[in-house]
């Protein structure tokens, strides 16, 4: 626990180790900036939402570490309040059992809290006390405010960044920094917030950002060994900003940066000659500490026993120390505690279950009527459930891009589109084509589609200046229709909407054609489909029907619809990866490749494509036409099993909601709904086990399921394969949700309501101010403001020897960081014994239930 | 706790939001029961205008704002708010005018300040009350010297008397009701309050436009005798207008956030329909009011859904398409100089740019299908609209007898708009960059002044 109060002090004297400088090099000092630009993750653009965990450059640290540091930088809360977490324990979400146990550990073992401190007084009971009866102010996280000079900052960042929302900012090609330092001499609103040397730093700023950087660390009088604090405190003043600036240089392509280069040296530098400029005093103490209470504590824990303030002086001196340990403890190191008791209860209630179900093989030999391969999300664990409760339907999890690192090029004007995890790079750029024979349908509808561009073309081109006083007469009318008809009739309007529009799927659809460079060679597809097997674990010996289910989700007017959709596809929906796949492993050769292979499929297998509808829970087919009519009646019952498992798990969605079913097919078409659904709220754990080992576990939506059987991988690259991808993917989603509830204003969104789109890629609050990160309050807080989403971090249970594993674990840095600083905890269920072994600090101990 | 705030705020039965939507309520009823009230065009597009968007915000509402602890308090606001419109809208006695003026300035105030404990949404309310009262004030003020003068509070009672008033009294009355207009419209130096209330959340926005930020309109047709007796105040309206339309839609030139460009447009709409009035084209500007209101309202709604993948080819007109409209549009309308069209002139002009701009863009991909021949024709039919709505507004609701300028006169304005709107698609297609000091200023409208600023 010192760990945590001593955060503040760890953090105001910098990394060890970093710093061992004496003279200030224009080398070192860019050095530096690279290591603070960690500080902030990756910020992808709304229109192709990406969850990561805002506190990644933090992984190398322990997590309770990591969360003080974090918060001491970000001024952001290290915990949700107790008050909240008392509020998920009344409600039963958090095993009291589970809270003892995390109590005992976290005192140091038995002896030691339940060790007589005073008369009828032991630690356990004061801690106890602390986390569940000790009155708590719960004050919601304050929105955030910016200084007065960094706000005006913000105005021209978002100008800068701007897609063409604005006009242009003069000089924008020649960077960040030099055009908004042009800028800035010119805004009034900054100059009247200077004194007369902030005027002079202003206007005489050099050319070179780092220069400048330079001459602010000796206004700010920064010690040397406090360099990388105080360059971390001035990325972290604009986190927005500055992750959408790394994902620009880092994820965003040429397109992104073209005409408008910035690097963060340059934000950084322009952070701190506003700071310096506006506020001189401010140096690189960052954030006042919080006042400590720890007195007023040590008080009122004892007048709770009804002892008085002096009864410590009669205890011996290790009692008196770890009463003042107790008494001293902030909320981020009392709320940790309940997260491990939320994180121990959960594993407790699931982990039982897992051993008992590994003893058991699948001895239904039969063949099963269908197979479904879902993503891993964790939305499709309630659908994979409700369906095979449908009849002999087997289903498996596998990433949701289906293996194919592609990209989309759009038959519109569109640009191309990653299809695939932020983590790989495209291989393959795959056109959309015409579906065969409806060559006329796929152009009329492109036509239409061109046609509602050019009409909001019109409007664009003619709603501002002069022009824009007649076309709002003249749209006022058709405006007073699209209110009345979104607001009263949305679900008739989205009909008619898609009637006009015109389902995209059904006449166009992705061709791994040979046109493209690098060629889509039938090697690759037998690879792809190779790793479809080897993956999941699925045998050859198919069903005469498998489906591939990618997923999206269904949502209006709605800035982070693309959150909703596959993370696996880089934020887009994954029905193109799933028709794909299922049209290279109908391909005649690929099948014979794979037989080559060992993997010989039943000459009567069939593979379709779909897409699951998370919002309304509707799963569509795609390409019914090229079914073989031997496979229609399987496919009719197919759809029939589906429908049913869609409204059973509407149904179940519904009350974790509290609305009606019928009232989610409303949300999803009516244009005022802010939580269309829950998304993947809720998430706790990463199983990889063959489905056998879930299938009898009501696991209510909070577990990635990824098949795997290790027998069938030999040398463990399977199990690589998915830890160091998908898992890690994972995780970054679970960070964010975690995060984004833990203090929602700032690692979060905050309120969907007063949000305001910015430059047509994110939103910021208010009128402006920074980007905002993560996940908005509706996403994860109830309508009452109880979380709903409890924060947990991610649980990864794998069924695998813990050999395989802990190799693994020790190979990869990208999975060992995370398990060793605590980032996820993992569980690995051993197929001899059966029994569950955690990773404690470099190795196994038996998971005690 | 959370919940125990949700339920208090349930349970506790009177909040000042209550006491406000009573007062409104209980003063509407009296208002019909005494028969002071009077339906007139000006009123029943009000009326129409705010029940309609109040309906519609409402309806929104109830989704959007689900997980707002406050959720019940902005109903009561809005209805309240609707409530003091429709009192606004029908009452012939100008003091209930007033009223009803007063009251849904405070709960708009309210509505602004919606997300309490947030300093932005506090400076917004602080400006908003500030922009009210001074809008308040020179209301009140113009009635009682109308009403002392005339020696009635009606304001058929007062209209018959301007004539007969001294033009010292009816120039202080008019520039109030202009003063009164103008801080409601938020055109200069009123703007901050309007393009400051972003921190208000989207259906507070929409609900600005049910007949509030232009219920100035409405006054200044309402009391039309007070500004025609009195031409300097007519000039000050129409530059006030004039300057209004063009700030404004410079502000939404740099404005890179969706609110804060809709928040702008307003300022420049609001400018032109000030400006309309001023030259004595009531029809236009009342049906002005009303699309506008329902345009504005309907893009504040739907401004969550603007999220898109960065543009591929550039924004507006190519050149030199502005500049052949705009030439196009001065020859017809120099030829129409002498035509009976004259008097509307430049509201014609601009309608025919709109046109002939949203014409070139539908025109650039014809040929490519019948979809886009279809396109061409929604302008066209969308003109003809209003054109009908416009003959049927003129049905029951006259122009001012005199226009305030000769047509050569508007002719020259036509020249200076388009001339701007040329200049403004250089600007906006980056042809020609705007100087850091002006982009600075109009960034800086509706920002808190930095008086209470360094506060770390």
């Amino acid at each position: 626990m010192h760990a945590i109060t001593g955060t503040l002090a760890a953090n105001i004297s910098g990394h060890p180790a970093t710093i061992v400088n004496h003279s200030e090099t224009r080398a070192e000092l860019a050095a530096l900036i690279d290591i603070a630009a960690n500080t902030v993750a990756p910020l992808w653009p709304l229109d192709s939402a990406i969850a990561v965990n805002p506190l990644s450059g933090f992984e190398d640290l322990p997590f309770e570490q990591a969360i003080g540091e974090a918060a001491a930088l970000f001024g952001a809360r290290g915990s949700l309040s107790l008050a909240q977490w008392r509020a998920l324990m009344a409600e039963g979400r958090i095993d009291y059992v589970a809270l003892r146990k995390t109590i005992v550990a976290t005192l140091g073992g038995l002896d030691r809290a339940f060790a007589s401190l005073g008369p009828d007084l032991n630690a356990y009971d004061l801690l106890l006390a602390r986390l569940n009866d000790l009155p708590v102010d719960d004050a919601a996280p304050a929105r955030r405010q910016l200084a007065p000079g960094i706000a005006v900052l913000t105005r021209w960042i978002a100008a800068f960044f701007d897609r063409k929302a604005a006009l242009p900012l003069y000089g924008r090609e020649s960077g960040l920094y030099a055009c908004v330092t042009e800028s800035l001499r010119h805004d009034p609103a900054l100059l009247r917030l200077t004194d007369t040397a902030g005027k002079a730093l202003i206007h005489k700023a050099p050319a070179d950002p780092l220069e400048l950087i330079g001459i602010a660390m000796r206004r700010a009088e920064i010690a040397q060994e406090n360099r990388i604090t105080w360059l971390r405190s001035l990325v972290a003043t604009l986190p927005g900003w500055a992750g959408h600036l790394r994902w620009r240089n880092e994820h965003g392509g040429t397109t992104a940066t073209a005409g408008a280069p910035a690097t963060m040296t340059e934000l950084i530098a322009l952070i701190a000659m506003v700071q310096s400029a506006t506020n001189p005093a401010l140096n690189s103490t960052g954030p006042a500490p919080a006042p400590k209470l720890g007195h007023l504590t040590e008080i009122t824990l004892l007048g709770h026993f009804g002892l008085p303030a002096t009864a410590p002086d009669e205890w011996n001196d290790e009692a008196r120390a770890l009463f003042k340990k107790i008494a001293w403890m902030d909320e981020t190191a009392l709320g940790l505690i309940f997260q491990q008791a939320a994180e121990a209860s959960y594993l407790a209630t699931i982990a039982p279950k897992l051993e008992k179900a590994s003893q058991w093989r699948e001895l239904n030999l039969e063949r099963p009527q269908a197979q479904l391969v879902f993503c891993i999300d964790v939305r499709s664990e309630p659908i994979r459930r409700a369906l095979e409760s449908q009849g002999r339907f087997a289903t498996l999890g596998y990433a949701g891009f289906f293996g194919l690192p592609i990209a989309i090029n759009p038959a519109c004007a569109a640009p191309t589109r990653n299809q695939l995890p932020v983590l790989l790079s495209p291989s393959h750029i795959v056109p959309e084509r015409a579906v065969p024979g409806r060559e006329a349908q796929a152009t009329a509808m492109l036509s239409r589609h061109a046609a509602l561009d050019d009409a909001q073309a019109m409007l664009d081109a003619t709603k501002g200046g002069a022009t824009g006083f007649a076309t709002a007469e003249a749209t006022g009318p058709l405006a007073a229709i699209a209110m009345l008809a979104r607001t009263l009739a949305p679900r008739l309007t989205d009909q008619v909407r898609r009637a006009v529009v015109g389902e995209r799927g059904n006449a166009l659809t992705p061709i791994a054609c040979n046109d493209h460079d690098p060629a889509f060679s039938l090697d690759q597809k037998i690879a792809y489909a190779k790793g479809l097997f080897a993956l999941t674990g699925l045998t050859g010996k198919t069903a005469r029907l498998v489906a591939l289910v990618g997923h999206g989700g269904c949502t209006t007017n709605n800035a982070f619809a693309a959150s909703l959709d596959c993370g696996a596809c880089g934020g887009n929906p994954g029905g193109p990866n799933a028709r794909l796949m299922a049209a290279i492993l109908n391909d005649a050769q690929v099948r014979q490749g794979l037989a080559a292979q060992g993997i010989a499929l039943p000459q009567d297998t069939w593979f379709i494509a779909a897409q699951h509808d998370t919002t309304q829970d509707i799963v569509s087919v795609f390409d019914r036409q090229l079914v073989p009519a031997s496979h229609l009646s399987d496919l009719e019952q197919l759809e029939r099993a589906l429908t049913r498992a869609g409204a059973v798990t509407r149904d179940e969605r519904a009350k974790a909601l509290g609305r009606g079913a019928d009232d989610l097919l409303t949300g999803a078409a009516h244009w005022g709904e802010v939580r269309p659904e829950w998304g993947l709220s809720g998430n706790a754990a990463f199983i990889i086990a063959p489905r056998t080992m879930t299938k009898a576990i009501n696991l209510g939506g909070s577990a990635f399921l990824h098949s795997y059987d290790w027998q069938q991988d030999d040398d463990g690259s399977a199990l690589t394969a998915i830890m160091t991808a998908p898992m890690v993917v994972g995780q970054w989603i679970n960070n964010q949700y975690l995060f984004s509830t833990i203090d929602n204003e700032a690692y979060g969104a905050g309120d969907k309501t007063t949000q305001n789109v910015v430059g047509g890629f994110g939103v910021v609050q208010g009128s402006g101010g920074d980007l905002c990160t993560g996940l908005p309050r509706q996403s994860l807080f109830r309508d009452d403001g109880v979380p709903y989403h409890t924060p947990r971090r991610l649980s990864v249970i794998v069924a695998a020897p813990l050999q395989r594993v802990q190799d693994i674990v020790l190979e990869h840095d990208s999975v060992g960081r995370l398990v060793e600083n605590g980032w996820i905890n993992l569980v690995v269920i051993d197929p001899w014994k059966h029994k569950a072994h955690s990773w404690v600090r470099g190795g196994w101990v038996a998971q005690q239930m | 706790m959370a919940q125990t705030a949700i339920s208090r705020t349930q349970t506790t039965s009177i909040t000042r939001a209550d006491v406000a939507l009573g007062i409104m309520g209980a003063l509407l009823a009296a208002a019909v029961v005494t028969g002071n009230v009077a339906l007139t065009t000006p009123g029943a597009a009000l009326a129409g205008l705010s029940l309609l968007v109040t309906l519609v915000v409402i309806a929104f509402a109830r989704r959007q704002l689900r997980a707002d602890p406050r959720r019940a308090t902005f109903t009561r606001l809005a209805t309240g708010l609707a409530l003091g419109t429709l009192l606004m809208a029908f009452a012939s006695d100008a003091l209930l005018l007033a009223a009803g003026w007063i009251v849904t300035g405070r709960m708009m105030a309210g509505l602004i300040g919606h997300v309490g404990g947030w300093d932005e949404a506090k400076d917004a309310a602080r400006r908003a009350t500030i922009a009210f009262t001074i809008s308040d004030l020179a209301l009140t003020g113009a009635v009682i010297t109308l009403a002392f003068i005339a020696g009635s509070t009606s304001i058929v009672a007062i209209t018959a008397a301007i004539p007969a008033m001294a033009a010292s009294i009816t120039l202080t009355a008019a520039l109030l009701f202009v003063l009164a207009a103008m801080a409601r419209c938020a055109t200069p130096p009123f703007s901050g309050w309007l393009v400051g209330s972003l921190a208000a959340p989207t259906p507070v926005s929409a609900l600005m436009h049910a007949g509030f930020v232009n219920a100035g309109g409405f006054l200044l047709v309402r009391f039309a005798p007070v500004l025609e007796a009195s031409p300097i105040a007519g000039y000050t309206l129409f530059a006030a207008g004039v300057i209004a339309a063009l700030v404004g839609s410079a502000i939404m030139l740099v404005r890179s956030d969706v609110k804060g460009a809709l928040a702008a447009s307003t300022v420049a709409q609001m400018g032109f329909m000030l400006l309309t009035i001023a030259l004595g084209a009531y029809v236009a500007a009342l049906w002005h009011m009303v699309a506008h209101g329902l345009f504005k309202a309907w893009l504040f709604l739907g401004s969550s859904g603007t999220i898109s993948t960065a543009p591929v080819g550039p924004r507006g007109l190519a050149r030199p398409m502005p500049a052949v409209i705009a030439l196009a549009v001065l020859i017809v309308m120099g030829l129409a100089l002498n035509a009976a069209i004259a008097p509307a002139l430049l509201p014609l002009g601009l309608a025919l740019a709109a046109l002939l701009g949203a014409l070139t863009v539908a025109a650039r991909n014809v040929g490519r299908s019948v979809d886009n021949i279809a396109l061409l024709a929604i302008p066209l039919l969308l003109i003809a609209l209003n054109a009908a709505a416009l003959t049927a507004l003129g049905t029951v609701q006259a122009n001012a007898a005199a226009p305030l300028l000769p047509p050569l006169a508007q002719f020259a304005l036509l020249s200076l708009f388009l001339g701007l709107w040329v200049a403004q698609q250089r600007v906006g297609a980056g042809e020609r960059p705007l100087h850091p000091a002006i982009i600075a200023r109009l960034l800086n409208v509706g920002t808190p002044t930095p008086s209470s600023g360094r506060k770390d």
